[in-house]
C-alpha cells in the first residue's frame, strides 16, 4: 500500500507555548510574516444554570497546524501550475521555480497551510522537514514541543495508534482533502453547538 | 479584501464586458442588417471591435499584475487535469485567437458573409465558455459563499449589463462623430434606432433582475449556515454602504433608462445626444465595479 506521513497532535496536553512554531520558523528561516506552523486557541463559554444559581463555565484549547500533507489535497488539484504536487510518501511540496504567486492555493486550503512570501512572489509551505526525515531525524516541531504533543509517521500506524479523528473545532469537514492528520482531542473541543467559541488569535495567525 | 484583489476586479470586469460587448455588436447588426448597408455597418463596427481587443489586451496585462512571480507565468495551462484556473486561462486564449481571427477577416469585409457569421458565433460561445470556467475558478467546495449559482449569474449579468452598455455608448459616440454623420444618412440612422430600442428593453429586465438577485443573495447568505452567516456579516458590518450605494445606481440606471426610452418615442433625435449614454454607461460601470469588489470582499473560506 500507498506510503503516507502523517501528524498527530495531542490537543489535550498542548499548553500554547508556540515552540514548534518557533522551531519550525527557525529551520525554514522563513522571515516576512510566514507561519508554515501556527497555534491557533481557542476559547469559548457561557454562563451555565444550576439550580439558582449561573456560573461560568469557560475553556480554552490550543491548535497546532500546519500542512496535513492530505489524502485528497485541494491544493493540488487547484494549482494551475503544478507546482504544488505530491510525493508517493504523501508529503505536498510546492515547487518555487514553476510556482506564478497566482495564490489560488491560498484560498482553497481550509487549512491555511500555503503561505505567500511576498518578498519571493511564490507560495511557501511545511515541507514535513523531508530533508531531516531522509537522514531518519524528526521534523523540527516534534522534536521542540516541550509537551510532546507531536508525532510523526507513517498514516495507518498512527491510526491504529490514537484512532481516526481528524476534526475539531475549528478545524473544516475532513471529508473535503482528507488530512493525513490523527488528534486526540482536548476535551472541550468536541463539538458544543450550544455554546460559544472561536479562535481568539486570530491577529497572531 | 486584499489590496492584492484590485486586479482581479478590473481583469474579470474587463473580459465580461468585451465578450458582452462583442455578442450585442452582432445582435445590433443582425437587427439591422435587413435594412442597412452592410458596408455602412463594417465602417461603425471597425473601431468598436478595435476597442474591444484593446480592452482584452489591457486585461490581460493587468491580471499579469495579480501574479507574484509573472515571469513563470506560461505554467499556467500546466494543469487542465484539475485546474479551473488552467482552463480559464485556455479558454481565454481561444476567445482571444477567434476574436484575432474574426477580426482580420471582417476587415477586409468583401469575403463571405456567412464564413464571417460562423466565425462570430464561434467567437461568443468561446467567449461565454470563458466566462463560465471563470465563474468555476471561484466556485470552491472550501468557499461557500462562492459555491453557488450566484457566482456564474453574477458574470453572465456583468457581461449583459455592461456589454450592452458599452455597446449602446459608442454607437453613440460614433453616430455623433462628423466623420461618420456624413455616411449616414437619415435613412441609415433610424435603422440604427430600431436596436437600441429592442436592446434597451432588454436591459431593463436585466437591470430588474440585478436587483432581484442582489436581494436574493443576501437572503440566501443571511439564512445559510455559519460560514454564510459570516460572510454576510462582512458584508452588512463592513459594506452596507456600498450595497445601498449600489442599488441605487441600479435604480438610477433604470430610471434614466426609462426616460430615454420614453423620449425618444418622441423623437428619435436623442440618439444624437452623446452624454446621455455616456452618463448613463458610468453609472452602470460604477455598479458593476462596486458589486465585484463585495463579490471579493466577502470571501470567507471554511477551516482555518
Ligand atoms: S493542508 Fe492544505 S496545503 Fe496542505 S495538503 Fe492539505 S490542502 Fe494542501
Ligand atoms: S500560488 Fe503557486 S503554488 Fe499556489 S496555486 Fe498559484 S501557482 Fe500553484
Amino acid at each position: 500500500m500507498k506510503k503516507q506521513y502523517a501528524f498527530y497532535i495531542d490537543t489535550s496536553r498542548c499548553s500554547g507555548c508556540k515552540a514548534c512554531q518557533a522551531a519550525c520558523n527557525d529551520k525554514h528561516n522563513t522571515g516576512n510574516g510566514i507561519l508554515w506552523r501556527r497555534v491557533y486557541e481557542v476559547s469559548g463559554g457561557d454562563w451555565i444554570r444550576k439550580g439558582n444559581a449561573w456560573l461560568p463555565q469557560v475553556f480554552a484549547y490550543n491548535i497546532s497546524m500546519a500542512c496535513n500533507h492530505c489524502e485528497d489535497p485541494i491544493c493540488v488539484k487547484t494549482c494551475p501550475t503544478k507546482a504544488i504536487y505530491q510525493r508517493k510518501d504523501g508529503i505536498v511540496l510546492i515547487d518555487e521555480n514553476k510556482c506564478i504567486g497566482c495564490r489560488y492555493c491560498e484560498w482553497s486550503c481550509p487549512y491555511g497551510a500555503p503561505q505567500y512570501d511576498s518578498n519571493k512572489g511564490v507560495m511557501t509551505k511545511c515541507t514535513f522537514c523531508y530533508d531531516y526525515i531522509n537522514e531518519g531525524k524528526n521534523p523540527s516541531c516534534v522534536d521542540a514541543c516541550p509537551m510532546r504533543v507531536l508525532e510523526f509517521g507513517e498514516f495507518k500506524e498512527l491510526k491504529k495508534k490514537y484512532g481516526e479523528l481528524a476534526e475539531v473545532y475549528p478545524l473544516p469537514d475532513s471529508s473535503i482533502t482528507k488530512p493525513a492528520l490523527v488528534i486526540n482531542p482536548h476535551k472541550d473541543s468536541l463539538n458544543k453547538p450550544d455554546i460559544y467559541l472561536a479562535i481568539s488569535n486570530k491577529e497572531e495567525v | 479584501m486584499h489590496f492584492a484583489e484590485c486586479p482581479l476586479i478590473l481583469f474579470t470586469i474587463m473580459v465580461q464586458m468585451a465578450v458582452g460587448a462583442f455578442l450585442f455588436l452582432g445582435v445590433i447588426h443582425h437587427l439591422s442588417l435587413v435594412r442597412l448597408n452592410d458596408e455602412i455597418f463594417t465602417v461603425i463596427s471597425k473601431p468598436i471591435l478595435n476597442v474591444t481587443g484593446f480592452i482584452l489586451v489591457l486585461a490581460v496585462i493587468v491580471a499579469g499584475f495579480h501574479l507574484g512571480n509573472p515571469i513563470n507565468a506560461f505554467n499556467a495551462l500546466n494543469n487542465l487535469g484539475t485546474s479551473w484556473l488552467s482552463r480559464e486561462i485556455l479558454s481565454l486564449i481561444l476567445f482571444l485567437l477567434s476574436g484575432g481571427f474574426f477580426l482580420l477577416i471582417y476587415i477586409r469585409h468583401k469575403l463571405n458573409r456567412k464564413l464571417i457569421f460562423s466565425l462570430a458565433l464561434i467567437t461568443v460561445a468561446l467567449g461565454y465558455i470563458a466566462i463560465a470556467s471563470m465563474a468555476m475558478v471561484y466556485m470552491l467546495e472550501t468557499v461557500p459563499v462562492w459555491n453557488n449559482l450566484f457566482t456564474p449569474l453574477a458574470f453572465v449579468f456583468t457581461s449583459l449589463i455592461l456589454g450592452s452598455g458599452a455597446i449602446l455608448h459608442a454607437l453613440n459616440i460614433i453616430i455623433n462623430k462628423k466623420k461618420y454623420s456624413l455616411l449616414l444618412n437619415e435613412f441609415s440612422i433610424q435603422k440604427l434606432t430600431d436596436p437600441f430600442k429592442i436592446i434597451s428593453l432588454f436591459i431593463l429586465g436585466l437591470l430588474f433582475f440585478q436587483v432581484i438577485i442582489m436581494f436574493s443573495q443576501l437572503i440566501y447568505l443571511g439564512s445559510g449556515d455559519e460560514t454564510l452567516r459570516s460572510s454576510f456579516g462582512i458584508l452588512i458590518e463592513k459594506n452596507i454602504l456600498l450595497i445601498i450605494l449600489r442599488l441605487l445606481l441600479l435604480l438610477s440606471a433604470f430610471l434614466w433608462l426609462i426616460s430615454l426610452l420614453v423620449k425618444y418615442n418622441r423623437t428619435r433625435d436623442l440618439l444624437l445626444k452623446r452624454k446621455y449614454y455616456a452618463l448613463y454607461f458610468g453609472i452602470l460601470l460604477l455598479e458593476e465595479l462596486i458589486g465585484r469588489y463585495l463579490f471579493y470582499a466577502m470571501y470567507f473560506r471554511i477551516g482555518v
